[in-house]
């Protein structure tokens, strides 16, 4: 453990007559020397030099060691109020539903659904049905997930909730309901070359999870439309987003 | 030390009150950076603050009195440098210095300067040319102001471990500087 305390033989001699080698000290003159208590004169032999030494390490403070001061203390203090008392446990949390963070878990939901509409777009497939699937109506009994993209954050359950919180990552719009029309579109536009691409990305996944799997998407595409699914909501289409309950 | 108001700044701080970050900075900030001069000199300024990074990660969960936050502080302190150390393994090679071996003091020679002009970083500088394990515990003892079992615990040896590498340290120290005083003497 202490392999960088021995010296080579040659590097003990050295260092100089073994007679000038100072005492080894007791515990109590050590404590005392440590802690700037031993006065030089009262010092073993050898040793009065080391205690000016140690009253010089232990000096008050001097103004180039707390430069600075203002600065550290705003930037440190800002830290913990971010960080401390608010980002307690995530177990803590559960069931708990935030609207900060519903509000937060539907805007990524919103921003992964906008940017698959906007791949799709870009290949001139589609313009209109995948955006609207951002701001649509209820989800089947039972499954709630914030992901659904509404913006009535205050309805959203603690479990939605929990999930965002739990993974961090968002799960983009449930593909079993009225978004499934333009996820498979979307996902049509990007085969052919592209869509392996695509398949790490919030609105595949959704789609993925609706059709039972990622090798099931194709066959899942292909019963359309979304209301065939089997989900029975009245139509969402043409209603303001966020009305329904 | 901050004394009996120590849970109040603690509490406070934890809140992220800057009053309390102020008084934890003032008491302990020197102590880190003298430390830091010991176990990482070039780098002493920027670990230090790295230090109280981590010191803020933890701070929600901390639950002790004021020698256990210092600890705490210390610890990371600790960290800041090993890390540090592991990227710059050239420094070990400089574990005995030149003037150790010729018995001559340089002209910026950190004992002269610790004893001539009581020397803080002097004296710090002097302190780091001891080995390492030594530097370490006679820091954390020294400048830290922590006791032998606190130092053990922080540096994971045994209590009797930390009191034979403080004792080889501190004459080692004497040794060091005994070479330096004839050499006063003649030159005023």
């Amino acid at each position: 453990m202490n392999d960088d305390d021995a010296l080579p033989f040659e590097m003990r001699q050295l260092l100089g007559p073994r007679g000038s080698t100072p005492p080894t000290l007791d515990d109590d003159t050590a404590d005392r020397l440590l802690a700037g208590r031993l006065d030089p004169a009262d010092a073993p032999p050898g040793y009065a030099a080391v205690a000016k030494v140690v009253a010089a390490a232990t000096a008050p403070a001097a103004t180039e060691e707390l430069t600075g001061e203002p600065a550290a203390v705003a930037r440190f203090a800002a830290m913990a109020r971010s960080g401390s008392p608010t980002r307690a446990p995530t177990s803590r949390r559960a069931g708990v539903p935030s609207r900060l963070l519903s509000v937060k878990a539907a805007a990524a939901v919103l921003a992964a659904v906008l940017s698959i509409g906007g791949v799709a777009a870009a290949t001139g497939v589609i313009s209109g049905p995948a955006q609207p699937a951002a701001g649509h109506g209820p989800d089947g009994p039972g499954r709630g997930v914030a992901t659904s993209g509404r913006s009535d954050a205050a309805s959203t359950t603690g479990t939605a909730t929990t999930g965002e919180r739990g993974n961090g990552t968002a799960r983009g719009p449930d593909a079993t309901g009225p978004a499934k029309d333009g996820l498979c579109r979307a996902w049509q536009a990007g085969q052919g070359g592209q869509h392996g691409d695509k398949e790490s990305s919030t609105a595949f996944r959704a789609l993925a999870a609706a059709a039972g799997g990622a090798d099931k998407v194709a066959a899942y595409c292909q019963a359309t439309p979304a209301e065939s699914a089997g989900q029975g909501q009245e139509h969402p289409h043409g209603e303001p987003p966020g009305k329904k309950r | 030390m901050i004394g009996p108001s120590f849970p109040a700044v603690l509490a406070a701080a934890q809140r992220g009150d800057e009053w309390a970050f102020a008084e934890l900075w003032r008491e302990l900030q020197p102590a880190v950076l003298r430390y830091l001069r010991v176990a990482a000199p070039d780098a002493a300024e920027d670990l230090a603050a790295d230090t109280w990074v981590s010191v803020i990660r933890t701070l929600a969960r901390f639950r002790g009195d004021e020698l256990g936050f210092r600890a705490l502080v210390f610890t990371a302190a600790r960290h800041r440098a090993l890390d540090w150390r592991r990227q710059s393994s050239r420094r070990q090679a400089a574990a005995l210095p030149v003037e150790l071996l010729n018995n001559r003091p340089a002209p910026d020679d950190p004992a002269d300067a610790a004893l001539e002009a009581q020397s803080t970083r002097a004296a710090l500088a002097l302190i780091a040319e001891l080995p390492r394990s030594q530097a370490e515990v006679v820091a954390l003892r020294m400048v830290a102001g922590l006791d032998v079992a606190q130092v053990a615990r922080i540096v994971g040896k045994r209590p009797g471990a930390v009191r034979t590498l403080t004792h080889r340290g501190l004459r080692r120290l004497a040794q060091r500087l005994a070479a330096v005083e004839p050499a006063r003497r003649v030159t005023p």
